[in-house]
């Protein structure tokens, strides 16, 4: 039977800070659109929509309160230790475990009760993705500072993949369940129905937000799974699987941005072109997710083996802009909400971000990428890794940045969304391109191999 | 660094893998024990010791 003592006291440490982390980043949201849904209506039914921001914190303060009673008064030995470790470990995955089935509980309650249209865009997929960008990201680069892998328990067995897929075919199992759940509240719920909201067209939004969850997350999890395998076989930090996820990433962001204009132009209302834009925006966060994770995995595994701290710090702080910014955008449209938000038909309110807050965000986070990707570039022309010419690469990564951040200014949304996925294509190209190159030179040199 | 540990393996002719599989636990931490990165609890000791067939003071005393 498998038992790592090490594996189970750092996860138990992991999983109670990612458990207190999320509670603090809901608890955070949760008072925003509090005072945006109170300034905006008399009626307090509204606030349901907040179930699964209440639901996580509600929970990390159970979990913590639990812990705390069961484990403060006692003296912290190493018995005492090990018991708080497993129990904060199990929490964090019977947490996520509850919080599912509460999410899909409530995404139709709140379909009848507000703006079913723009629920999903301005709510669940927001929540998602911060918790997902920030505990996610947290969690992940926890495990790899303290060696170890995600799928420690089969890493080393010989059936890895099947085990892989095994757990693909569990997740699917679960978003059958979670869908199954949303589909009995959606019947069975006792409020009066909107008239805008039609039964089937429900169903199938929710159906298509299911799916793409599912599409998203087992890629994630096949990605990263490799990512491991490879680095844990050949102790080579850019492998092949390095550059498979890269190169996933640009498929999917292409085809996220083909759907997506294909949608906008082609769709006969712009609530249904909002409506499915939003589900497949899951795709964008995928993007978002992998390129973060990959940053981090790399500028580790630099930092650890060619002691580059100048290398791994320009790493850190380019993933870090991204991560700000998904996270900055989500508090920024309900403090925006508080000020300026239009009450609309059958809903609650608008997600209003203005161009403006857009924009600023944007300059931010393309400074801090800038600043982060030049120390990058410095760093491997330093140790000789890439020509001096690469320079040329990340001026054109500026300029493509400011072009963004004017676009998002215009108000022609379909020409926007053509140049801001072009410009993303090319960003992600450039950095398989290094990626590769650097990847190249040092297998053929076998220099890359672990002490 | 515990050599003590890493000679004994070699001497038996097993693997970081090999040994992390039979006693149940990954290869970062058995390679972890060997580097001194991590102390182990003396259960795990004890699973170590009885897989190399040596004495707990043998592969972990340092007096």
């Amino acid at each position: 039977m498998f038992y790592d003592e090490r594996i189970e006291k750092e996860r138990g440490k992991i999983s109670k800070n990612a458990i207190v982390m999320s509670a603090l980043i809901s608890a955070l949201i949760f008072a925003l659109r509090v005072a945006v849904i109170l300034k905006n209506s008399d009626n307090p039914v509204y606030l349901i929509h907040l179930i699964p921001e209440g639901a996580v914190i509600l929970a990390g303060i159970v979990v913590f309160a639990l812990g705390l009673f069961r484990y403060l008064r006692t003296p912290k030995d190493e018995y005492i230790t090990e018991k708080e470790s497993i129990f904060y470990g199990r929490a964090l995955v019977l947490e996520v475990k509850i919080l599912s089935l509460i999410f899909a509980a409530s995404l139709p309650i709140a379909l009848y009760i507000g703006n079913s249209e723009f629920y999903i865009q301005g709510k669940f997929g927001n929540i998602f993705s911060v918790l997902v960008l920030s505990v996610g990201i947290y969690v992940i680069f926890s495990f790899r500072k303290h060696n170890i892998y995600f799928n420690y328990s089969i890493m080393d067995r010989e059936d890895y993949i099947s085990c892989v897929f095994k757990n693909i075919g569990r997740l699917a199992l679960w978003f059958l369940l979670l869908f199954g759940i949303s589909f009995a509240s959606l019947i069975f719920w006792p409020v009066p129905v909107r008239e805008s909201a039609a039964l089937p067209a429900n169903i199938f939004l929710i159906l298509i937000y299911y799916l793409l969850l599912f599409v998203f997350l087992s890629l994630l999890y096949l990605l990263f799974s490799l990512l491991e395998k490879s680095s844990n076989n050949t102790n080579h930090f850019i492998s092949k699987s390095a550059l498979i996820t890269l190169a996933v990433s640009i498929l999917i962001y292409a085809v996220y941005a083909f759907l997506t204009v294909m949608t906008e132009a082609n769709s006969e209302s712009e609530a249904q072109a909002v409506m499915l834009v939003s589900a497949l925006s899951i795709l964008k966060v995928y993007v978002n997710v992998a390129y973060i994770m990959f940053l981090s995995y790399f500028g580790y595994e630099f930092l650890r083996q060619r002691q580059s701290k100048l290398f791994s710090l320009g790493v850190f702080i380019a993933a870090l802009s991204q991560v700000v910014l998904n996270i900055g955008k989500e508090i920024s449209i309900h403090i925006r909400d508080y000020f300026i938000s239009e009450i609309m038909e059958g809903g609650i309110y608008f997600v209003t971000m203005t161009s403006d807050t857009k924009l600023a965000l944007q300059i931010i986070c393309l400074l801090f990428s800038f600043l982060g990707l030049s120390m990058v570039l410095t760093a491997l022309i330093r140790q000789k890794e890439i020509h001096k010419l690469n320079f040329i690469g990340i001026v054109c990564f500026v300029l493509l940045m400011g072009v963004e951040a004017f676009l998002s200014t215009q108000t022609d949304y379909l020409k926007v969304l053509i140049y801001h996925a072009c410009a993303e294509i090319a960003v992600l190209t450039y950095l398989f391109v290094i990626v590769s190159f650097i990847g190249r030179k040092k297998t053929e040199e076998d220099e890359f191999l672990l002490p | 660094m515990n050599e003590k540990m890493r000679k004994a393996r070699t001497l038996k002719k097993i693997s970081q893998t090999d040994l992390a599989k039979k006693i149940g636990v990954s290869r970062q931490t058995i390679n972890m024990i060997e580097t001194g990165t991590y102390n182990p609890t003396i259960a795990l000791c004890v699973k170590i010791c009885r897989e190399l067939g040596v004495t707990l003071d043998e592969l972990f005393w340092e007096g």
